[in-house]
Protein backbone atom coordinates (compact mmCIF):
# COMPACT_ATOMS: atom_id res chain seq x y z
CA UNK A 1 0.00 0.00 0.00
CA UNK A 2 1.45 3.61 -0.94
CA UNK A 3 1.97 5.72 1.72
CA UNK A 4 -0.34 8.63 0.13
CA UNK A 5 -3.49 5.84 -0.26
CA UNK A 6 -2.76 5.29 4.01
CA UNK A 7 -2.56 9.00 4.22
CA UNK A 8 -5.77 9.44 2.79
CA UNK A 9 -7.75 6.63 4.53
CA UNK A 10 -6.30 7.83 7.47
CA UNK A 11 -7.36 11.53 7.06
CA UNK A 12 -10.67 10.14 6.17
CA UNK A 13 -11.28 8.01 9.08
CA UNK A 14 -10.11 10.25 11.46
CA UNK A 15 -12.29 13.24 10.41
CA UNK A 16 -15.41 11.02 10.21
CA UNK A 17 -14.32 10.08 14.20
CA UNK A 18 -14.18 13.96 14.90
CA UNK A 19 -17.05 14.91 13.27
CA UNK A 20 -19.59 12.07 15.38
CA UNK A 21 -17.86 13.22 18.36
CA UNK A 22 -18.81 16.40 17.57
CA UNK A 23 -22.38 15.44 16.99
CA UNK A 24 -22.21 13.32 19.63
CA UNK A 25 -21.05 16.21 22.63
CA UNK A 26 -23.38 18.77 20.91
CA UNK A 27 -26.58 16.62 21.07
CA UNK A 28 -25.78 15.48 24.65
CA UNK A 29 -24.92 19.08 26.23
CA UNK A 30 -27.17 20.67 23.60
CA UNK A 31 -30.38 20.21 25.88
CA UNK A 32 -28.51 22.70 28.41
CA UNK A 33 -26.83 24.99 26.88
CA UNK A 34 -27.89 28.10 25.06
CA UNK A 35 -31.43 27.25 24.62
CA UNK A 36 -33.52 30.56 25.43
CA UNK A 37 -36.81 29.58 25.62
CA UNK A 38 -35.60 26.97 28.27
CA UNK A 39 -33.63 29.42 30.17
CA UNK A 40 -36.73 31.98 29.93
CA UNK A 41 -38.85 29.89 31.47
CA UNK A 42 -36.56 28.83 34.06
CA UNK A 43 -37.11 32.18 35.19
CA UNK A 44 -33.86 34.20 34.38
CA UNK A 45 -33.80 37.59 34.17
CA UNK A 46 -32.13 38.77 31.07
CA UNK A 47 -31.66 42.13 31.32
CA UNK A 48 -30.81 44.10 34.30
CA UNK A 49 -31.66 48.26 34.14
CA UNK A 50 -31.88 51.10 36.95
CA UNK A 51 -35.40 52.96 37.09
CA UNK A 52 -35.98 52.67 33.80
CA UNK A 53 -37.57 53.80 31.30
CA UNK A 54 -37.17 50.71 29.18
CA UNK A 55 -39.59 49.46 26.73
CA UNK A 56 -40.54 46.01 26.61
CA UNK A 57 -43.60 44.66 25.05
CA UNK A 58 -43.94 48.13 23.37
CA UNK A 59 -44.41 49.87 26.74
CA UNK A 60 -42.60 52.23 28.26
CA UNK A 61 -41.75 51.05 31.68
CA UNK A 62 -40.28 53.10 34.93
CA UNK A 63 -40.21 52.42 38.23
CA UNK A 64 -41.23 55.28 40.20
CA UNK A 65 -41.05 54.06 43.81
CA UNK A 66 -41.74 51.15 46.44
CA UNK A 67 -42.82 51.43 49.72
CA UNK A 68 -43.70 48.56 52.44
CA UNK A 69 -46.79 48.88 54.26
CA UNK A 70 -48.75 47.46 57.15
CA UNK A 71 -52.03 48.53 56.13
CA UNK A 72 -53.34 50.22 52.89
CA UNK A 73 -56.14 53.08 52.81
CA UNK A 74 -58.44 53.65 50.37
CA UNK A 75 -59.43 57.31 48.94
CA UNK A 76 -61.94 57.98 51.76
CA UNK A 77 -58.84 56.73 54.64
CA UNK A 78 -60.51 53.57 55.16
CA UNK A 79 -58.49 50.31 55.70
CA UNK A 80 -58.90 48.33 52.38
CA UNK A 81 -59.48 44.41 53.44
CA UNK A 82 -56.90 42.10 51.46
CA UNK A 83 -55.95 38.98 52.28
CA UNK A 84 -52.01 39.49 54.51
CA UNK A 85 -51.67 36.96 56.62
CA UNK A 86 -49.64 37.62 60.34
CA UNK A 87 -46.54 38.35 59.75
CA UNK A 88 -46.62 39.61 55.96
CA UNK A 89 -45.41 43.18 54.49
CA UNK A 90 -47.48 44.77 51.58
CA UNK A 91 -45.21 46.18 49.31
CA UNK A 92 -46.56 49.24 47.01
CA UNK A 93 -44.83 49.74 43.90
CA UNK A 94 -45.34 52.71 41.49
CA UNK A 95 -44.48 52.72 37.62
CA UNK A 96 -45.67 55.08 35.20
CA UNK A 97 -46.69 53.12 32.08
CA UNK A 98 -46.67 54.77 28.43
CA UNK A 99 -48.54 52.50 25.70
CA UNK A 100 -46.15 52.40 22.77
CA UNK A 101 -47.57 52.47 18.71
CA UNK A 102 -47.85 49.49 17.87
CA UNK A 103 -49.30 47.66 20.80
CA UNK A 104 -52.40 46.10 20.73
CA UNK A 105 -54.81 47.92 22.66
CA UNK A 106 -58.79 47.57 23.26
CA UNK A 107 -60.03 48.62 26.44
CA UNK A 108 -56.72 49.16 27.76
CA UNK A 109 -53.89 46.83 27.73
CA UNK A 110 -52.33 44.19 30.13
CA UNK A 111 -49.50 45.28 32.17
CA UNK A 112 -47.86 42.77 34.57
CA UNK A 113 -44.93 43.47 36.84
CA UNK A 114 -43.83 40.97 39.07
CA UNK A 115 -41.62 41.29 42.33
CA UNK A 116 -38.59 39.54 42.27
CA UNK A 117 -35.42 38.89 45.30
CA UNK A 118 -31.90 38.51 45.36
CA UNK A 119 -32.97 34.95 46.23
CA UNK A 120 -34.86 34.77 42.98
CA UNK A 121 -38.21 34.45 44.92
CA UNK A 122 -41.02 35.92 42.43
CA UNK A 123 -44.31 37.46 43.78
CA UNK A 124 -47.28 37.63 41.72
CA UNK A 125 -49.32 40.89 42.51
CA UNK A 126 -52.53 41.26 44.62
CA UNK A 127 -55.49 43.20 43.51
CA UNK A 128 -56.94 45.57 45.72
CA UNK A 129 -59.64 47.56 45.12
CA UNK A 130 -60.13 51.26 46.58
CA UNK A 131 -56.68 52.51 45.49
CA UNK A 132 -56.12 55.90 44.52
CA UNK A 133 -54.01 54.69 42.05
CA UNK A 134 -55.19 52.29 39.31
CA UNK A 135 -53.83 48.82 40.20
CA UNK A 136 -54.43 47.48 36.04
CA UNK A 137 -54.15 49.08 32.94
CA UNK A 138 -57.27 48.53 31.81
CA UNK A 139 -59.35 50.61 34.55
CA UNK A 140 -62.21 52.77 32.64
CA UNK A 141 -62.11 55.01 35.19
CA UNK A 142 -58.66 55.84 34.94
CA UNK A 143 -57.99 54.75 31.20
CA UNK A 144 -54.36 54.79 30.13
CA UNK A 145 -53.80 56.80 26.47
CA UNK A 146 -51.32 55.49 23.53
CA UNK A 147 -48.11 57.76 23.89
CA UNK A 148 -49.34 58.79 27.25
CA UNK A 149 -48.16 58.06 30.90
CA UNK A 150 -49.92 56.92 33.66
CA UNK A 151 -49.66 55.77 36.95
CA UNK A 152 -50.49 52.47 38.36
CA UNK A 153 -49.53 50.71 41.57
CA UNK A 154 -49.15 47.32 42.02
CA UNK A 155 -49.22 45.53 45.90
CA UNK A 156 -47.71 42.50 46.93
CA UNK A 157 -48.06 40.47 49.93
CA UNK A 158 -44.63 38.86 50.81
CA UNK A 159 -43.08 37.43 53.84
CA UNK A 160 -41.48 40.43 56.06
CA UNK A 161 -38.12 38.41 55.99
CA UNK A 162 -38.21 38.94 52.50
CA UNK A 163 -38.65 42.77 52.92
CA UNK A 164 -34.66 42.89 52.58
CA UNK A 165 -33.82 41.11 49.85
CA UNK A 166 -36.47 42.65 47.51
CA UNK A 167 -34.48 43.90 44.13
CA UNK A 168 -36.91 44.74 42.17
CA UNK A 169 -39.70 44.31 39.46
CA UNK A 170 -39.50 42.18 36.19
CA UNK A 171 -41.50 42.60 33.42
CA UNK A 172 -41.55 40.04 30.69
CA UNK A 173 -41.60 39.85 26.85
CA UNK A 174 -42.53 36.52 26.17
CA UNK A 175 -43.20 36.35 22.75
CA UNK A 176 -41.50 33.80 21.54
CA UNK A 177 -38.77 35.59 19.21
CA UNK A 178 -37.77 37.77 22.20
CA UNK A 179 -38.14 36.09 25.54
CA UNK A 180 -36.72 39.27 27.32
CA UNK A 181 -37.09 39.65 31.26
CA UNK A 182 -36.18 42.99 32.26
CA UNK A 183 -35.42 43.75 36.08
CA UNK A 184 -35.83 47.17 36.99
CA UNK A 185 -34.38 47.87 40.32
CA UNK A 186 -34.76 50.64 43.12
CA UNK B 1 -18.57 -11.36 -3.07
CA UNK B 2 -17.98 -11.22 0.37
CA UNK B 3 -20.13 -8.42 2.23
CA UNK B 4 -19.30 -8.94 5.73
CA UNK B 5 -16.34 -10.70 7.74
CA UNK B 6 -17.57 -12.87 9.86
CA UNK B 7 -16.11 -10.64 12.81
CA UNK B 8 -18.22 -7.91 11.37
CA UNK B 9 -21.03 -10.25 11.53
CA UNK B 10 -20.87 -11.67 15.37
CA UNK B 11 -20.05 -8.19 16.52
CA UNK B 12 -23.00 -6.95 15.43
CA UNK B 13 -25.24 -10.11 16.55
CA UNK B 14 -23.02 -9.11 19.96
CA UNK B 15 -24.88 -5.85 20.06
CA UNK B 16 -28.30 -6.96 19.24
CA UNK B 17 -27.85 -9.49 22.44
CA UNK B 18 -26.57 -6.49 24.28
CA UNK B 19 -29.65 -4.36 24.16
CA UNK B 20 -31.83 -6.91 25.13
CA UNK B 21 -29.63 -8.83 28.37
CA UNK B 22 -29.65 -4.46 29.22
CA UNK B 23 -33.74 -4.46 28.52
CA UNK B 24 -33.77 -7.67 30.69
CA UNK B 25 -31.94 -6.73 33.82
CA UNK B 26 -34.02 -2.91 34.70
CA UNK B 27 -37.56 -5.07 33.96
CA UNK B 28 -39.06 -1.96 35.53
CA UNK B 29 -37.51 0.74 33.39
CA UNK B 30 -39.42 -0.73 30.51
CA UNK B 31 -43.02 -0.28 31.79
CA UNK B 32 -42.08 2.63 34.35
CA UNK B 33 -41.56 6.52 32.89
CA UNK B 34 -37.74 6.83 34.30
CA UNK B 35 -38.63 10.65 33.69
CA UNK B 36 -40.83 10.90 36.86
CA UNK B 37 -39.51 10.55 40.35
CA UNK B 38 -41.94 10.11 43.58
CA UNK B 39 -40.91 10.87 46.54
CA UNK B 40 -42.58 8.47 49.37
CA UNK B 41 -43.85 9.40 53.23
CA UNK B 42 -45.84 9.06 55.77
CA UNK B 43 -48.77 11.58 57.37
CA UNK B 44 -46.95 14.36 59.50
CA UNK B 45 -43.96 14.17 57.16
CA UNK B 46 -42.50 16.87 54.97
CA UNK B 47 -41.66 15.78 52.13
CA UNK B 48 -39.63 17.75 50.08
CA UNK B 49 -41.19 18.48 46.09
CA UNK B 50 -38.37 20.52 44.22
CA UNK B 51 -37.66 23.05 46.63
CA UNK B 52 -41.16 23.60 47.75
CA UNK B 53 -42.58 20.60 50.47
CA UNK B 54 -45.93 18.97 50.76
CA UNK B 55 -47.38 17.75 54.30
CA UNK B 56 -50.46 15.72 54.75
CA UNK B 57 -51.33 16.76 58.10
CA UNK B 58 -54.18 14.84 59.43
CA UNK B 59 -56.53 12.27 57.62
CA UNK B 60 -59.98 11.58 58.82
CA UNK B 61 -62.79 9.35 58.27
CA UNK B 62 -66.01 10.53 57.91
CA UNK B 63 -70.19 9.85 56.62
CA UNK B 64 -71.14 13.11 55.80
CA UNK B 65 -69.32 15.93 54.51
CA UNK B 66 -70.13 20.01 54.56
CA UNK B 67 -68.19 21.51 51.87
CA UNK B 68 -68.32 24.97 53.53
CA UNK B 69 -69.63 25.27 57.51
CA UNK B 70 -71.96 27.81 56.34
CA UNK B 71 -73.91 24.91 54.29
CA UNK B 72 -76.73 23.49 55.97
CA UNK B 73 -76.99 20.63 54.07
CA UNK B 74 -74.35 17.77 54.49
CA UNK B 75 -73.32 15.08 51.67
CA UNK B 76 -73.59 11.68 52.26
CA UNK B 77 -72.53 8.30 50.65
CA UNK B 78 -72.91 4.69 50.59
CA UNK B 79 -68.95 4.59 50.88
CA UNK B 80 -66.97 6.50 53.30
CA UNK B 81 -65.35 9.88 52.96
CA UNK B 82 -62.08 10.16 53.84
CA UNK B 83 -60.78 13.89 54.48
CA UNK B 84 -56.78 14.42 53.79
CA UNK B 85 -55.75 17.84 55.13
CA UNK B 86 -52.60 19.35 54.03
CA UNK B 87 -49.96 21.77 54.23
CA UNK B 88 -48.41 23.11 51.10
CA UNK B 89 -44.97 25.15 51.46
CA UNK B 90 -43.70 27.04 48.43
CA UNK B 91 -39.85 27.46 47.69
CA UNK B 92 -38.40 29.86 45.01
CA UNK B 93 -39.41 27.84 42.11
CA UNK B 94 -42.32 27.65 40.31
CA UNK B 95 -43.58 24.22 41.35
CA UNK B 96 -46.02 24.26 38.17
CA UNK B 97 -49.77 22.25 38.42
CA UNK B 98 -50.60 19.02 39.75
CA UNK B 99 -53.55 16.14 40.32
CA UNK B 100 -54.11 14.48 43.18
CA UNK B 101 -55.99 10.91 43.93
CA UNK B 102 -56.58 8.35 46.70
CA UNK B 103 -55.43 5.05 45.52
CA UNK B 104 -55.80 1.76 47.05
CA UNK B 105 -54.44 -1.46 46.83
CA UNK B 106 -57.20 -3.10 44.56
CA UNK B 107 -56.10 -0.70 42.23
CA UNK B 108 -59.09 2.33 42.13
CA UNK B 109 -58.07 5.77 42.01
CA UNK B 110 -60.32 8.22 43.50
CA UNK B 111 -60.69 11.44 42.82
CA UNK B 112 -61.23 14.59 45.13
CA UNK B 113 -65.12 15.34 45.28
CA UNK B 114 -65.81 18.58 47.15
CA UNK B 115 -66.82 21.50 43.96
CA UNK B 116 -65.13 24.26 45.51
CA UNK B 117 -61.37 22.59 46.02
CA UNK B 118 -59.65 22.62 43.25
CA UNK B 119 -57.93 18.80 41.39
CA UNK B 120 -54.65 19.44 42.93
CA UNK B 121 -52.68 21.70 45.31
CA UNK B 122 -52.23 25.30 44.82
CA UNK B 123 -49.04 26.03 45.79
CA UNK B 124 -48.66 29.92 47.57
CA UNK B 125 -47.12 32.41 46.65
CA UNK B 126 -42.88 32.23 47.80
CA UNK B 127 -42.03 31.93 51.17
CA UNK B 128 -45.56 31.38 52.60
CA UNK B 129 -47.75 27.91 53.63
CA UNK B 130 -50.81 27.05 52.52
CA UNK B 131 -53.24 25.02 54.25
CA UNK B 132 -56.43 23.34 52.89
CA UNK B 133 -58.40 19.73 52.39
CA UNK B 134 -59.75 17.41 49.93
CA UNK B 135 -62.46 15.02 50.72
CA UNK B 136 -62.31 11.65 48.75
CA UNK B 137 -65.54 9.22 48.19
CA UNK B 138 -64.01 5.58 49.03
CA UNK B 139 -66.02 2.43 48.29
CA UNK B 140 -65.29 0.90 52.02
CA UNK B 141 -64.14 -2.67 50.71
CA UNK B 142 -61.14 -1.07 49.00
CA UNK B 143 -59.18 0.65 51.88
CA UNK B 144 -56.06 -1.35 52.14
CA UNK B 145 -53.20 0.66 51.24
CA UNK B 146 -54.45 3.81 51.03
CA UNK B 147 -52.48 5.80 49.19
CA UNK B 148 -52.38 9.92 48.78
CA UNK B 149 -50.85 10.86 45.63
CA UNK B 150 -49.87 13.95 43.90
CA UNK B 151 -48.85 13.85 40.51
CA UNK B 152 -47.11 17.00 38.78
CA UNK B 153 -49.58 17.43 35.90
CA UNK B 154 -47.22 20.62 34.42
CA UNK B 155 -43.75 20.84 34.39
CA UNK B 156 -40.82 22.20 32.46
CA UNK B 157 -38.97 19.77 30.22
CA UNK B 158 -35.67 18.57 30.94
CA UNK B 159 -35.91 17.91 34.82
CA UNK B 160 -37.84 14.31 36.17
CA UNK B 161 -41.12 14.94 37.05
CA UNK B 162 -41.63 14.91 40.74
CA UNK B 163 -44.78 12.65 42.26
CA UNK B 164 -45.48 12.53 45.65
CA UNK B 165 -46.65 9.34 47.03
CA UNK B 166 -48.32 8.88 50.88
CA UNK B 167 -49.06 6.14 52.82
CA UNK B 168 -52.42 6.87 54.54
CA UNK B 169 -51.58 3.95 57.30
CA UNK B 170 -54.64 1.74 56.56
CA UNK B 171 -52.23 -1.89 56.55
CA UNK B 172 -55.21 -3.82 56.71
CA UNK B 173 -58.79 -5.10 56.15
CA UNK B 174 -58.89 -4.87 60.26
CA UNK B 175 -57.57 -1.64 59.86
CA UNK B 176 -59.85 -0.37 57.57
CA UNK B 177 -63.07 -1.44 59.26
CA UNK B 178 -61.95 -0.33 62.56
CA UNK B 179 -61.20 3.34 61.24
CA UNK B 180 -65.01 2.93 58.99
CA UNK B 181 -66.41 2.25 62.41
CA UNK B 182 -65.33 4.88 64.30
CA UNK B 183 -65.63 7.42 61.53
CA UNK B 184 -66.95 10.86 62.64
CA UNK B 185 -70.56 11.60 61.81
CA UNK B 186 -69.85 14.93 59.66
CA UNK B 187 -67.00 16.71 58.75
CA UNK B 188 -66.28 20.36 58.35
CA UNK B 189 -63.79 21.23 55.16
CA UNK B 190 -61.51 23.75 56.89
CA UNK B 191 -61.06 27.02 54.67
CA UNK B 192 -58.29 27.59 52.49
CA UNK B 193 -55.55 29.35 54.19
CA UNK B 194 -52.48 30.98 54.15
CA UNK B 195 -49.62 31.62 56.68
CA UNK B 196 -46.39 33.39 56.81
CA UNK B 197 -43.78 30.25 56.89
CA UNK B 198 -42.07 29.75 59.78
Amino acid sequence: MKLSTRAYRWTGQISLLLTLLGIAAYLTVSNYLGDAERVFREGAVTEVVGHGPVEVAKVRWQLDSMQAYTRLVDEDKKEITMDHPAGSVIILVKASVTPLNGLKMNDGFSCEAKLRDDRGNVWEHTSVFGLDLPTYCGDDDRPIKRNQTGQIAQVYVVPASAVPHLVGIQVEDADYEVLRRVLLTW
Amino acid sequence: MKLYRPATVLVGVLFVLLGGLTRLVDTDQVYEDSTRVTAHGTIGQKIQYGDSAVTVTRMRFAKTFLADENDDKPIETDGIFVAVEYEAYRGTKDPGSNDVTLTADDGNIYESVAENASSGITFPQPGFTESGAFVFEVNTNDLKGLTFKLRTSQFFTGVPARDIAVDLAVPSDEVAKQLVDKAADQYVMPERSTRVDS
